[in-house]
């Protein structure tokens, strides 16, 4: 192993690091890019097992996880629980390929709503990453959506299933916008991918590799046109010299042994936590309170997305096991801004489809609708497989209290300090919440729910984490300027979703791996003087 | 007899047979079914509790409480079964939490739990699920919808 300096050094394999390190490649620039998980081997994934729905070493939450590889996350101050997955690929291991953009608003929050702040850039600057991504990650979905501006070159969308259209056909019962999602999962072959088989539970990854995870799309081509990607190496700290540059790193190999690493300019990519986290964490004479930091906004203006999660009991089967569990319907009725609804900004509601048994029994005893002894069956076949949730995606507005702070106490397995969140839900995100969860409950009546369940939005996991390094032409107001590079080491650059302004009511991954091509393209176009 | 596998040694004769009460007590057999308690399923149960072994041995000294309380030998004599339920959820909210994911986990991916709901007993890889195409007619009230994103 060469500790050489290279000239590019990304941190991070997962959604966005990907990207990066794929598009810099035509820089012919050395790039190595450390990551502190292992490659995933597709037969590892639970759906290939019989024990597929208890598999904890593929949980979301790395609390419960607890691979070698995984930091804690002490989310005690948070009703919303982060989900991650640490490897080459990142969350796309585990993310269940809902693919939404955001929309044209939400980079305008401020001068359209008065609230949030504006985005330096546009949705209009992102729109041809949009596209390079789209191509690479492979999106399905049905062109003519009127909720959401058009796109081109997407693969026939996943069919709805019997739970899809009951529910689809109760929003046109209301009148109301619904579309088939659009979803980074091959429903053809794709670019050496198969198709997708509808095994059902994304969200533990895909045997099958139809969805789009960054392991089995960028990698192998960046990997293939020169960038080494070494695997089980966590990074400490990054080290800056006597000018206050950036110079390389300190991590711990796969055999634990601390190595330092020397690069001409680092790029982190490690998500809305784990970047605030290592910047948090490499501090020096110079930036005694993390680098980067001289804003004070590390960390802070944290945006998880408010979840409202209703469920609809109905009647006959659904079929919700079978097929891409959060791909199957969105709504965007409810997206833009109607002040008289009580809030600012919007949702997108996403029809889910159901769990396998396992899942189906535990949320059912956990919620208190499963009896212990005799009513068991009877309770389990009247409510196994009958039914439908609605998960609204609540625009989070950014609010500094909202943060990623280091744990006094808690280490990962390098005794590393970890990261602690504290979360608060803001008046307007409960207001949304609110309306949300009546709104679901009228779509699931319309579409013949016998039974609704009150709507759940404490303890709900996310893994959208964006904000605490927000980018931005202030340095006061902001960690990065308009193109991911710090206001404060010339040649340190950010590259995941902890960039993002605003949150949007939508997955981010999508519109992540797009900021992270927009950000390698100005690298690109700034060679010339880009630590001026 | 099934055998014991080493992690269900890590619990002793008597927390097995605790563990294997109060797991048929949550899902008794009925309805063509077998019990939660049937050897095979309860060696998963008790696999799955060895990584929470604190809270289970902290929740089976409460029970033994309760079997005290009610002026019986031990739990295996214990008669009102909700009762005890209640106030294991009462006061042990964490250990029941933990009982019954285990107990649903090891429960229904049971071959016979499977086929008698129907179920196929198999991984869903390679095989996956059909689902048939959707006919897009459904959309027609929607594509007559012109654009209502905010142009910025």
């Amino acid at each position: 192993m060469s500790d050489d300096k290279v000239d590019v050094l990304i941190i991070g394999a997962g959604a966005s690091g990907a990207a990066m390190a794929w598009s810099l490649v035509d820089t012919r620039m050395r790039i190595l890019c450390l990551e502190q998980g292992d490659w995933v081997n597709q037969s590892d994934y639970p759906t290939v097992g019989r024990d597929w729905e208890s598999r904890p070493d593929f949980s979301g939450s790395p609390n419960m996880r607890r691979r070698d590889e995984d930091y804690p996350i002490n989310d005690a101050d948070s009703p919303i629980k982060p989900v991650n997955f640490n490897g080459v690929g990142g969350g796309t291991i585990l993310y269940m390929a809902h693919f939404p953009r955001l929309h044209p608003s939400d980079f305008r929050t401020r001068a359209l709503d008065g609230v949030g702040e504006d985005w330096p850039i546009t949705y209009a600057d992102l729109e041809p990453h949009f596209a390079v991504n789209d191509e690479m990650m492979g999106v399905a979905g049905l062109a003519g959506d009127p909720g959401v501006p058009s796109k081109e070159g997407l693969m026939p969308p996943v069919p709805l299933g019997v739970l899809g259209e009951k529910v689809a056909r109760g929003f046109n019962e209301l009148g109301w916008h619904w579309w088939p999602s659009e979803s980074a999962i091959a429903t053809v072959p794709y670019n050496g991918r198969d198709k997708c088989v509808n095994l059902g539970p994304c969200a533990s990854g895909c045997a099958q590799g139809a969805k789009a995870s960054t392991d089995i799309t960028y990698w192998p081509e960046a990997i293939r046109r020169g960038v080494e990607l070494r695997t089980r190496c966590r990074v400490r700290e990054i080290t800056i010299d006597e000018r206050g540059m950036a110079d390389g790193v300190v991590y711990y190999d796969a055999d634990g042994v601390e190595r330092s690493q020397s690069a001409e300019m680092v790029i982190v990519a490690c998500n809305g936590i784990g970047t605030p986290r290592l910047l948090l964490n490499s501090t020096s004479a110079r930036f005694p309170d993390g680098l980067a930091n001289s804003s004070g906004l590390v960390g802070r203006n944290l945006m998880l997305h408010a979840m409202a999660v209703t469920q609809g009991i109905f009647d006959g089967p659904m079929e919700g096991y079978k097929g891409p569990i959060g791909c199957s319907l969105w709504s965007k009725e409810f997206y833009e801004t109607d002040l008289n609804r009580g809030f600012a900004r919007g949702y997108t509601m996403e029809i889910l489809r159901g769990n396998g048994p396992v899942a189906a029994a535990q949320m059912g005893m956990m919620m208190g609708a499963l009896p212990w002894g005799e009513g068991h069956h009877a309770a389990f076949r009247q409510m196994f497989d009958k039914s439908a949730a609605i998960c609204a995606v609540c625009e989070d507005l950014p609010e500094e209290h909202n943060r990623v702070t280091l744990d006094p106490d808690m280490t990962d397995s390098h005794g590393i300090p970890a990261p602690k969140i504290n979360y608060v839900l803001g008046e307007n995100s409960i207001n949304m919440l609110a309306h949300a969860g009546e709104r679901s409950t009228e779509v699931l009546r319309a579409a013949g729910a016998s039974f609704v369940t009150p709507t759940v939005t404490s303890g709900v996991a996310s893994g959208h984490v964006m904000g605490t390094t927000r980018m931005g032409t202030d340095p006061e107001r902001s960690v990065v300027n308009e193109w991911g590079r710090s206001h404060d080491v010339k040649n340190l650059f950010v590259a995941d979703s902890s960039m993002f302004v605003t949150s949007g009511g939508v997955n981010p991954t999508s519109t992540l791996q797009a900021l992270a091509l927009y950000v390698a393209d100005n690298i690109k176009q700034r060679l010339a003087n880009l630590f001026d | 007899m099934t055998a014991i596998i080493s992690s269900d040694a890590q619990f002793s004769t008597d927390e097995r047979a605790a563990l294997g009460l109060l797991s048929d007590w949550m899902i008794p057999a009925g309805d063509g079914m077998p019990s939660a308690a049937d050897p095979e399923i309860l060696a998963r149960v008790l696999s799955t509790l060895a990584t929470h072994r604190a809270v289970v041995i902290d929740g089976l000294q409460k029970l033994q409480q309760l079997a005290h309380d009610a002026g019986v030998g031990g739990p295996l004599q214990l008669q009102d079964a909700s009762g005890v339920v209640d106030a294991l959820k009462g006061s042990h909210g964490q250990f029941v939490s933990v009982l019954q994911s285990a107990v649903a986990a090891s429960y229904y991916r049971d071959d016979r739990v499977l086929r008698g709901l129907g179920l196929a007993a198999r991984a869903p890889y390679p095989e996956g699920n059909p689902v048939p195409d959707t006919d897009w007619s459904l959309l027609d009230p929607v594509r007559s919808r012109a654009p209502f994103y905010r142009q910025v």
